[in-house]
């Protein structure tokens, strides 16, 4: 046994010595595995930070590691959107509380919280909507002085309408009806409506809400995109959750929460947008104006939104604006159609300062969000028969997910009741299905055929504005009206209708998908199947999938850049092992001589098989561990400094602006071993050939 | 006769250089099919945008009855046109109105972009469309053709692509509701009825359908002479930038307001175009480059990972190539005296060893330029279709479409040919250096 090691010891000491003879030689091959080894290193735990960064943002903002839904649906479950515009039409979990009930007594499962992913638009008021409003107000709180003011706004306001509608006569089809219009709008300019409006204000209110406001071309458009869910236990759940301004939506109460990321890219006033767009780039992603075209771009759009700030202020505030900003900026011309362009035009030398300049002077005189928190908004959607409906919901909160702030997939979705999703889905509650029947019974209406009931809407004329029509109330089965409240869709301070609702109706009513959170450390694919045979022994038909596969494209995506990452190095390997091979097939055949000598001194096959792969693996060690260090100290660079996203889609992948990669010990050793098989794989051949030297060879001339 | 003892060397050596060669000629062969890719990806890119919503150079423009009123419409298209055409008489032009709103069948709805378009004018759209089968969007049916695309002809018509008709459940007969939503929150809405489904061009056409250009008149309450865009189609997409160039000028001359040139597709610019005040008309030229631009990252990140790829290899292969070339020389020194002794120069002799890696390089690419290519050639006629759905994303096609570029194989072998000569530098100069007397005494 000692003669064993002994001649061990020998061999490996000839392996060594050969390396080191050969020097350049193997500085060539080590370097080239040394460099394999890096790039392993650097390639596995890039991707899987990137994959862990995803993993969260999708599983502990809203996925769970299991998502659960109907078996029946046409299009598979794509939580974030499966490239259409539109909703996809995945099935239904008929009775929220059975698949609740089915699901959480399997062992590993934490919680199961039933969900909708739905879209909404929220539109913001008209100006002049909201100032007749005010007037309103006004005129019920009998502030005559405010009034005053109000009608020299409704005036100018008005006068714009007339604008308005006068150019867009250049382009109508049919100017007659214009004129009708115009003429309309006219008369609310005269003095004779006016005298008419002191006598009777309210009428005279009337008359401008619904004849004149109608007419402008008002507000915006914005597209929310939410999770129905049962609010208390979806934030008791995904722990990422985080409150950061006003309250929870309260138990069995209808009720909206904005995502911060949306809250802050859409509600927030234009120009504020722009200025944190621009500072972030600039600054904490270190691009230059001057150089980017993109951020160039986003420079030069600035100063041309000025008037979104201006018309935000009264006479006053322009006035203390335009003081300030004359003082700031003396050498501008002192108007404030100067100044505030001027204010807007940032450079790579002046936007910090800038920055500061707006949120500190500018920010409070404007309205910086459109909806604030306890704010009541109207949501519209189409229901699943393209029926539009609307709703007024109070928006309770703005939340974030710790530590996912800056990912779009976690930073995309807001909160709303499940209540409300309900009913934007357009499907019935059961208690607005048993007060339907009672009606049906008593009014011994037939049941009118769904698309019949969408015939006699849309045959009858050509344009139809959906939101003026609630003749169709009278339509018997048909829901979708049922719930638009008008009176308050037009009265803003307006009250919501009945905003609780009973836990029956939350728990017997249906969702669309359900997120399965799984207890620390329990194994997915086993809890997947414990899931799945508990839902078959409770007789639903829903499946389970995993959060990758509810993810749609963006899991796939990931998948696919594994994969593009592994036939990158595969290549790359192959051609190693080409280089490797050849260079030491030749050394071999320089060793001829050497080899025969030691088979003629008593040396086996074996041995000399053992000494060369001996010379090969040890050489791949060190390269190995070299080329992992140097791996390893570039991710601890990297861990500290951040790799910047450098393009949009990077910063997708990487869920904010910076990946901060982390690597372990795995991927040390992952990437040692697989080059050290490479090495191991690129010497057998020239081993082989070493062990074929016969001893008589050594005899003969090197040549 | 360098030539020779360079052929003859690479000969000699036969197990090195052939292993060699096979690598060189392997890498060229990656390099030549991700070229061919990338291409592929450009060229789908284009065929599938200038198909579905750009021109070469376009022609679009804002309408602001007031500041907040955007309006994606071209009054005086008629006048317009005809400028057009007095400017560049060789390019083919068609006006298409330009809308957004949402299509409505029994069962769902989805969001899209409506392209209102005089199918008379569009023979070439009309020929790179090709209608789906009845199997492609109705579960089991038959692979029959149903439908006309000139029947867009007609009044209230609509053309969808197979997966919206699949989505929405709707054959060739159908009719569908479409409402407008302007921005505005105004909801207009109309019946069209669908006369024809056709194949799905990548992932992009699931956000448009094509429609009679008064349907979209029609929701709009547009007049007759009002258009989207003006799309116009060169013989050299390439030249875009400078007809462009030209076409400004000429509007500019003719008294049309113009906007800056700004390089976004045209939805991008609505929210910008709110907050500043102008009112009325301003036209806005574009390149079918700007109408692309949020595709344009997929073939930014093809490159990008060609790219590097490509380096690492050329490193790999460099240090392959130098090491031959170096045990080449040790080899050779006797032989290398023996010349240099008979009279050859330093510099000859460097030469001789540059030439041989040239020749290896040459051939060696050359064979995999050519293999490269054949091989691209082949899928691009095979097409197989993607497995993935992500992987179809990102290459915007349903199966894979390569493109050889005969330039880019001679940039290929350019390269590999290059980095083998200048791996082969040291091992050359070593041999230059080289004293006769030593080097004749060199055993082995």
């Amino acid at each position: 046994m000692r003669d064993f090691w002994a001649r061990q010891g020998l061999v490996f000491g000839i392996a060594l010595r050969n390396l080191s003879s050969h020097g350049t030689r193997s500085l060539l091959v080590g370097s080239i595995l040394a460099l394999g080894t890096t790039l392993v290193l650097l390639g596995l735990a890039l991707l899987d930070s990137i994959e862990d960064s995803t993993e969260a943002s999708i599983t502990e903002s809203m996925a769970g590691e299991l998502q659960v839904y109907s078996k029946e649906g046409r299009d598979d479950l794509a939580l974030f959107g499966s490239g259409f515009m539109g909703i996809d039409e995945i099935g239904r979990i008929e009775r929220v509380d059975r698949a609740v009930a089915a699901v959480s007594t399997v062992e590993g499962v934490k919680a199961a919280v039933p969900m909708g992913i739905d879209f909404a638009t929220i539109t913001r008021d008209g100006e002049l909507e909201g100032t007749l409003a005010e007037l309103r107000d006004a005129y019920y709180a009998d502030d005559e002085a405010e009034a005053e003011v109000l009608i020299g706004q409704v005036k100018d306001l008005v006068q714009g309408v007339v604008d308005e509608l006068r150019r867009r006569r250049e382009i109508v089809d049919d100017p007659a009806e214009l004129d009708a219009s115009i003429a309309e709008a006219e008369r609310a300019l005269g003095e004779a409506f006016w005298a008419e409006y002191a006598q009777d204000p309210l009428a005279g209110l009337e008359q401008l809400d619904t004849k004149v406001a109608p007419l402008a071309t008002e507000g915006e458009l914005i597209f929310l995109r939410y999770v129905g869910t049962d609010i208390p236990a979806f934030i008791e759940n995904f722990e990422r959750f985080e409150l950061l301004q006003g309250e929870h939506v309260p138990s069995l109460t209808r009720g909206l929460m904005m995502n911060q990321k949306f809250y802050e890219q859409r509600i927030k006033h234009e120009v504020a947008r722009y200025f944190d767009r621009v500072h972030r780039m600039a600054l904490e992603q270190e691009i230059s104006i001057e150089a980017d075209g993109l951020l160039r771009t986003i420079a030069r759009r600035m100063p041309t939104q000025w008037r979104r700030v201006a018309q935000q202020l009264d006479a006053e505030e322009r006035a203390r604006l335009k003081a300030e900003l004359s003082a700031y900026l003396p050498e501008v011309e002192p108007r404030l159609e100067a100044l505030l362009p001027a204010l807007l035009t940032v450079s790579d030398e002046n936007v910090q300062e800038r920055y500061d300049w707006f949120y500190e002077h500018v920010a409070p005189l404007i309205d910086l969000y459109a909806i604030d928190v306890g704010d009541t908004v109207t949501i519209r959607a189409y229901t699943r028969s393209g029926f539009l409906k609307a709703i007024n919901v109070k928006m309770y909160g703005v939340f974030r997910f710790r530590g996912l702030d800056e990912s779009d997939l976690a930073g995309g979705h807001n909160l709303m009741d499940l209540m409300t999703f309900r009913e934007l889905y357009g499907l019935m509650t059961p208690a607005k299905a048993r007060e339907l029947d009672r009606i049906r019974d008593k009014a011994g209406v037939q049941d009118v055929e769904r698309s019949t009931a969408e015939e006699s809407l849309f045959a009858s004329s050509e344009t139809v504005v959906i939101e003026t029509g609630p003749e169709l109330e009278g339509l018997g089965g048909f829901d979708e009206f049922e719930d638009v409240d008008f009176e308050s869709l037009r009265d803003r301070s307006g009250r919501v209708f009945d905003a609780s609702f009973s836990r029956e109706d939350l728990a017997q009513g249906m969702a669309l998908n359900m997120a399965v959170v799984l207890d620390d450390g329990v194994e997915m694919s086993g809890a997947r199947r414990r899931v799945q045979v508990a839902l078959d022994e409770a007789g639903l038909a829903l499946q389970v999938v995993s959060w990758q596969e509810a993810s749609g494209l963006v899991g796939q995506f990931i998948i696919v850049i594994r994969l593009v990452l592994y036939i990158a190095l595969a290549i790359i390997f192959a051609a190693a092992l080409v280089i490797i091979n050849n260079s030491t097939v030749t050394a071999t055949l320089e060793r001829i001589p050497e080899i025969g000598t030691l088979r003629a001194i008593g040396a086996q096959r074996g041995t000399i098989l053992f000494m060369f792969m001996t010379e090969t693996l040890s050489m791949s060690l060190v390269a190995g561990l070299f080329g992992a260090a140097v791996g390893a100290g570039i991710l601890l660079v990297l861990a500290q400094t951040g790799i910047p996203a450098w393009h949009q889609v990077l910063f997708f992948l990487f869920g904010g602006p910076r990946l901060f990669p982390s690597f372990g010990v795995r991927h040390v050793l992952w990437s040692i071993a697989s080059v050290a098989a490479v090495a191991t794989i690129s010497s057998i051949y020239p081993a082989w050939l070493a062990a074929r030297v016969q001893p008589v060879e050594a005899m003969q001339d090197g040549d | 006769m360098f030539l020779t003892i360079a052929f003859r060397n690479l000969v000699q050596a036969r197990r090195r250089t052939g292993i060699l060669a096979l690598a060189l000629a392997l890498v060229t062969m990656l390099l030549v099919l991700l070229l061919a890719l990338s291409s592929g990806i450009t060229d789908t890119m284009i065929r599938s945008a200038t198909i579905l919503s750009t021109g070469h150079v376009n022609l679009g423009g804002f309408f602001k009855a007031k500041p907040s009123a955007v309006a994606p419409a071209v009054k005086d298209a008629s006048q317009l046109r005809a400028l057009i055409e007095d400017t560049l008489p060789q390019a083919r032009v068609v006006s298409r109105m330009r809308g957004f709103g949402r299509i409505i069948s029994p069962t769902t709805s989805i969001q899209v972009g409506m392209t209102g378009i005089d199918v008379s004018e569009e023979q070439p759209f009309v020929e790179a469309i090709r209608l789906a089968p009845r199997s492609n969007y109705v579960e089991g049916a038959a692979e029959e053709i149903e439908g006309r695309l000139e029947d867009l002809a007609k009044p209230n018509t609509a053309m969808l692509f197979a997966a919206q008709a699949k989505r929405l459940g709707v054959q060739v007969g159908d009719s569908l509701t479409a409402i407008a939503e302007t921005l505005q929150g105004r909801r207009n809405s109309t019946e069209i009825e669908v006369v024809a489904i056709a194949h799905d061009i990548g992932f992009l056409s699931n956000f448009s359908i094509f429609v009679h250009e008064d349907v979209v008149r029609e929701l709009y309450h547009l007049g007759e002479d009002v258009t989207g865009v003006v799309q116009i189609y060169l013989d050299d997409y390439e030249r875009s930038p400078q007809v462009m160039a030209v076409l400004r000028e000429r509007l500019v001359e003719a008294g049309h307001d113009v906007m800056e040139h700004e390089a976004a597709p045209f939805f991008t610019k609505f929210g910008p175009l709110q907050g500043s005040g102008w009112t009325g008309q301003k036209l806005d030229l574009t390149t079918w480059r700007d109408e692309v631009l949020i595709l344009t990252w997929v073939l930014t990140a093809v490159d990008t990972v060609s790219f590097a790829l490509v380096s690492i290899l050329l490193v790999l292969i460099g240090i392959g190539v130098m090491n031959s070339m170096g045990i080449s020389v040790r080899e050779r020194t006797a032989e290398i005296g023996t010349l240099r002794a008979i009279g050859m120069g330093r510099w000859s002799v460097m030469a001789m060893f540059m030439l041989e890696a040239l020749l290896l390089g040459l051939l060696a690419t050359g064979v995999g330029a050519a293999a490269g290519g054949l091989v691209a050639l082949g899928l691009d006629i095979w097409a197989p279709t993607i497995p993935s759905k992500a992987v179809q994303a990102i290459l915007m096609s349903e199966s894979l479409h390569m493109v050889v570029r005969p330039l880019q194989l001679g940039l290929a072998v350019a390269t590999f040919s290059g980095l083998a000569v200048s791996a082969a530098f040291f091992p050359a100069l070593r041999a230059a250096r080289l004293q006769p007397v030593t080097a004749i005494h060199h055993v082995g």
